[in-house]
């Protein structure tokens, strides 16, 4: 397939891009044992990510109360909750978009409050519901974020190039991205987050929106991306998606972990479905309620 | 549904009100100044009752038909937030046009504009109480006068607002704009140089009462001759000039009536397509060096594709276009064309792009959090966008200025240059920085770039005068200097040099304190630019 080889293309750019001094620092697993405040302890020297503590309210409302997460080089993370769980506020927080009230998040080791540029240089970031530059056309677009993220002009275009046609999006990249569908304009965004080859990739709702071939496309290029040493943290509300992507997630509710650790880990053998209502806490409508919406 | 739509008026309001201590002060602020511009108008009118019937009738008329063409022209510019009220919002509710039309008016009363549209009417009611027939006429026209100017915006933007933001439809109203302010220009300057050149003040009073009698007769000064009309005991014109405002009021209202009809079935925006953009154009070969560059070769796209932005690119445009007609229509009419007010062009349109500059950020919505994560550093974001609206603004200041200079006399070019030169560094200068402390709510990006409201309005009025303010000061050492080259020689060397100084130390300034406080206020930026739904 063709889009499979220029994707391996891409990925191949990245390696050399990253010096490998700082890939051992990646995969030496040594170092102290850290405590996070809920009793957890990880060890690990350098996590891909590391959350601790992570604070922020909203007027009375605490959207993300001591939230932490620990990700691993390599892994394939899915952050799960329902609707106001405070997913997109974490992931904002993380991605230097939302300043917290506490607690850190490093990525490879680089605090993003406090050494903003190099842990931004790592990360791609594809937000949800917020706009982009949809006046540029897809091509535009990608070429934008590249050249801000400083590579080279013919570099910035060679990248467009293959990204816009491992993507499927080749024929439309001189069409304005306003006048895309929504499924085009995720798969654009997840173009730009992937140009200047990250090393950790925080997508938030990445497959809302997009049709089962484009879905198929983006979680074929996710995979080559983390096999190829990178790491994703993903946010979604599908807990299939998660399921058959993921290898580790973390349950959010009430803007705290839940559960967190492995896939089978936090199944405990159930479905992840289920085991998400259990935690989350499932209602159920009762039978009286809404009678008026039968008709009859 | 008029108590519904009132309600929710109201609540929208008391929470403006509520929503931070900026938005009070900035409303509060609007508020005094607007009484203060107003107030002004109406004493004149009250007093009109002491005067002579010509004069009286003659500024009733103009005074009028301004308030009109204010109601025709402030919503363009005050663009805000609010369109909670915008008709496409009741598109899926089972509502007919006739029954949304009484509550949509009596909750668009409830506003400053409004308030002091009364103001003014009341006001001309009191100057009229010379005796109850010319009472009641007054009091009739005001009714129509102040009914039909309130109608205006909200036909205006009910009628925009189905084909807005599509191309044709932008072409159009650019051009409407082009033709409406040249006619306004040519009148004005054919009336100032009528004055000018008529000695005492019969003249002028004749020249006031030749105007009054034209405008009385069109459909936004009908209403206001009508108790002159009583009171000269003119009954055929009493009924021909009463004809014309309700003719006028009954076509708004039929109008706005099609328009929310249309606008209730077509909601949405028809889609913009552009097309497809060409591939390797100029500005991604001139504009790629350096996060600079690149910022600032996607502005001049945005100047031509963003409508919010091609609308202020275009109203910067309209002033050479102004400055040749009004100069080719006093010259048709055997006038002198040339002195001050044409030189002046250049400076005020050169102060006028501080607010463009500084709201320039809010246009960006969002879509700024790809600065953000990008690490764009907030010198390359302030400098970006200064250099892509200098090249468009700047080359028609320069148009502008050299207009002047050619058709009034190489000896004001010195003067002139160095105000322009000043005051437009400054006003870069101070919109940078200031742009960076304030965000303006602008409307969305895709939504109509008229968008008119309370949201965004006070606020943009204070940054924009506040701008404006402060470059006028930071300036003023280089125009004193110009103005003295006239006399003095050493004034005439070092005009040119201050001005450049001020306006490189301006701009200098501004990029690299706005960028610092960029740096440190990313996320509160990001927050402030986004659309609150």
């Amino acid at each position: 397939m063709g889009t499979t080889l220029s994707q391996a293309g891409l990925f191949r750019l990245s390696w050399r891009a990253f010096p490998s001094r700082e890939w051992e620092k990646v995969f030496t697993r040594q170092g102290p044992d850290y405590h996070l405040a809920d009793g957890r302890v990880f060890n690990s020297a350098v996590p891909a990510l590391r959350v601790t503590d992570l604070v922020k309210s909203f007027g009375d409302k605490r959207a993300v109360d001591g939230l932490s997460l620990l990700v691993e080089p390599g892994s394939m993370y899915g952050l799960v909750g329902p609707n106001g769980a405070g997913k997109t506020t974490t992931l904002s927080m993380i991605t230097g978009l939302l300043r917290p009230d506490a607690g850190n998040v490093e990525v490879l080791g680089h605090d993003v409050w406090s050494d903003p540029v190099a842990a931004k240089a790592l990360i791609g970031v594809l937000p949800d519901g917020l706009h982009v530059f949809d006046r540029l056309s897809g091509r535009e677009l990608i070429r934008y974020v590249a050249l801000l993220r400083g590579l080279e002009r013919r570099v910035a275009e060679t990248r467009a190039d293959e990204l816009l046609s491992a993507l499927g999006l080749a024929e439309d990249a001189e069409l304005l991205v306003c006048d895309y569908s929504a499924g085009m304009t995720k798969k654009i965004g997840l173009a730009c987050a992937l140009v200047h080859a990250p090393r950790l990739l925080i997508l938030d709702e990445p497959f809302e929106a997009v049709d089962p071939v484009s879905g198929d496309m983006i979680r074929q290029i996710l995979k080559a991306f983390v096999t190829s040493g990178g790491t994703v943290l993903l946010s979604s509300h599908v807990m299939e998606v998660v399921e058959a992507l993921c290898d580790s997630l973390a349950v959010v509710a009430h803007g705290r972990v839940q559960a967190a650790g492995t896939l089978d880990d936090v199944r405990q053998g159930d479905s992840l479905t289920d085991k998400f209502l259990d935690l989350v806490g499932a209602r159920h409508l009762e039978s009286e309620s809404l009678a008026w919406l039968h008709s009859s | 549904m008029v108590a519904l739509l009132v309600g929710l008026r109201f609540r929208l309001l008391r929470r403006s009100l509520a929503g931070g201590t900026r938005q009070r002060a900035a409303l509060t602020a609007v508020a005094i100044i607007s009484l203060l511009f107003t107030a002004p108008f109406c004493l004149v009118l009250i007093v009109l009752s002491r005067t002579d019937l010509v004069v009286a009738r003659a500024l009733t008329v103009l005074i009028g038909f301004a308030l009109m063409i204010a109601w025709i022209w402030l919503p363009l510019f005050l663009t805000g937030t609010d369109d909670a009220l915008s008709p496409s919002r009741f598109a899926l509710l089972p509502v007919r046009a006739s029954r949304l039309i009484p509550g949509l008016y009596v909750a668009g009363l409830l506003g400053l504009g409004s308030f002091l549209t009364i103001l003014v009417g009341i006001s001309s009611v009191i100057g009229w109480a010379r005796s109850l027939p010319v009472f009641i006429a007054g009091l009739a026209g005001m009714i129509l006068g102040v009914v039909t100017a309130t109608l205006l915006p909200h036909v205006l933007t009910t009628a925009f607002s189905g084909a807005l933001g599509s191309r044709r439809f932008r072409d159009i109203t650019g051009l409407a704009m082009v033709v409406f302010a040249v006619g306004i220009t040519v009148v004005l300057q054919l009336a100032s140089s009528a004055i000018s050149r008529s000695s005492g003040s019969e003249a002028v009073v004749a020249a006031l009462d030749h105007a009054a009698t034209v405008l009385s007769w069109t459909p936004f000064g009908a209403a206001w001759v009508l108790p002159a009309d009583v009171a000269q005991g003119d009954v055929g014109a009493a009924l021909g000039h009463g004809t014309v405002a309700l003719v006028t009021l009954g076509a708004l209202l039929l109008g706005w009536w099609a328009a929310l009809r249309r606008a209730l079935t077509t909601p949405l925006d028809v889609p913009d397509v552009v097309g497809r953009v060409t591939r390797d154009s100029l500005v991604d070969r001139w504009f790629s060096g350096s996060s600079t560059a690149v910022v600032a070769g996607r502005l001049l796209r945005y100047y031509r594709r963003d409508p919010r932005r091609l609308l202020s690119v275009f109203s910067m445009m309209l002033a050479p276009v102004l400055v040749g007609v009004s100069v080719a229509g006093v010259t048709a009419a055997g006038g002198h064309a040339g002195g001050i007010s044409l030189l002046l062009v250049a400076p005020l349109l050169g102060m006028l792009l501080g607010p463009t500059l500084a709201f320039d950020i809010s246009y960006d919505d969002s879509a700024l959090w790809t600065h953000i994560t990008t690490s764009v550093k907030g010198w390359e974001d302030r400098l970006g966008r200064l250099l892509g609206f200098s090249t468009v603004a700047l080359p028609i200041v320069t148009l502008v200025l050299l207009m002047g200079v050619v058709v009034t006399g190489s000896d004001h070019l010195i003067p002139f240059a160095a105000a322009t030169i000043a005051v437009t560094g400054a006003a870069l200068g101070v919109g940078s920085h200031l742009g960076s402390i304030i965000q303006v709510p602008v409307p969305p990006p895709g939504s109509n770039p008229f968008g008119k409201g309370s949201g965004g309005g006070p606020l943009s009025v204070v940054v924009s005068l506040l701008t404006i303010v402060l470059a006028l000061l930071v300036s003023a050492p280089a125009i004193v200097v110009g103005a003295l080259s006239y006399s003095a020689v050493w004034a005439r060397y070092a005009a040119l040099p201050i001005a450049l100084a001020t306006a490189g130390a301006t701009i200098a300034w501004g990029v690299v304190m706005g960028g610092r406080r960029l740096d440190r206020h990313w996320p509160e930026v990001l927050r402030e630019v986004t659309y609150k739904r």
